[in-house]
């Protein structure tokens, strides 16, 4: 899955279309697709650490769970706790950009499950809330690419994946 | 750990009111409002609704420094009393306002 790809895919569906504003399920469909384009970015990058078979990666890939991300998107984002305070022991004060990628990566979630799984019709994302997550997405890409070689941010990618991995670090 | 929530609500609330007073945020949003709640994972959250201008938002770039925006709204709350509550936001604009989003017919 190309990042790259559900970005412009976003893009399109957040356009004003000749009927005026983009449907609702338009809008919604904008939101989960910002939110994928970070998800594949980091488990990709997380799949090019290991040097193995294409098929073994893909297995990697699909082993990072929704909600472990999160818990530790919401440490490294804090800076502190957990996870996150096992890192600042290793390598030092978690980088801007890193806590910037954790932050957006829990941002983007919420609203994706808000935009895939809530009927309400009050939380139905105006146009400008969805291309508030495609350019978060994309600004948190640019910062993934600044830190990614970072020692920090492969333990991050590490994090994401490995339940209580604090357990195990010391 | 148990997360720290906030204590005084209305305070909280009073202060997101006050946003588009601020003069970072006054060229570009007319008006703010919250509502106190939990995220898909249980955890307490508050979202922050912000209201742009048409022409702020018709703007290039403009959704580009909302980032900054919101850390620098986030740390604006944690001053008047915001617990450990992760902000999350929305943004409307002065045309939503009018007409508000729906689910399609």
């Amino acid at each position: 899955m190309n990042p790259e790809h559900l970005l412009d895919q976003a893009d399109h569906l957040t356009a004003w279309q000749a009927v005026g504003r983009p449907r609702s399920t338009d809008l919604r469909r904008a939101v989960s697709a910002a939110y994928y384009a970070l998800f594949h970015t980091l488990t990709a990058a997380a799949a090019a650490q290991l040097n193995a078979h294409p098929g073994i990666r893909r297995l990697l890939v699909r082993q990072y769970a929704h909600a472990q991300m999160r818990d530790v998107a919401r440490q490294f984002a804090n800076g502190s706790g957990g996870v996150a305070a096992q890192a600042v022991r290793f390598f030092g004060a978690i980088p801007a950009e890193l806590r910037d990628v954790a932050k957006a990566f829990l941002e983007l979630q919420t609203a994706r499950h808000a935009a895939d799984y809530d009927p309400r019709a009050d939380i139905v994302p105006t146009r400008g809330t969805a291309e508030m997550w495609v350019a978060t997405a994309r600004r948190a890409r640019t910062a993934w690419d600044a830190v990614r070689n970072q020692p920090v941010a492969e333990f991050f990618l590490l994090a994401l994946l490995v339940k209580d991995l604090g357990r195990f670090a010391d | 750990m148990t997360a720290t929530t906030t204590t005084n609500e209305a305070a909280l609330r009073a202060a997101v009111a006050d946003l588009p007073k601020l003069s970072w945020l006054a060229a570009d949003f007319v008006a703010a409002d919250c509502r106190f709640g939990h995220d898909h994972a249980g955890d307490p959250a508050v979202w922050v609704r912000l209201v742009a201008k048409d022409d702020a938002v018709a703007r290039p770039g403009f959704f580009d420094g909302l980032f900054a925006v919101r850390d620098r709204i986030r740390e604006h709350l944690r001053n008047h009393g915001l617990g450990e509550e992760f902000v999350h936001f929305t943004l409307w604009s002065e045309t939503d306002l009018r007409n508000p989003p729906g689910e399609d017919e």
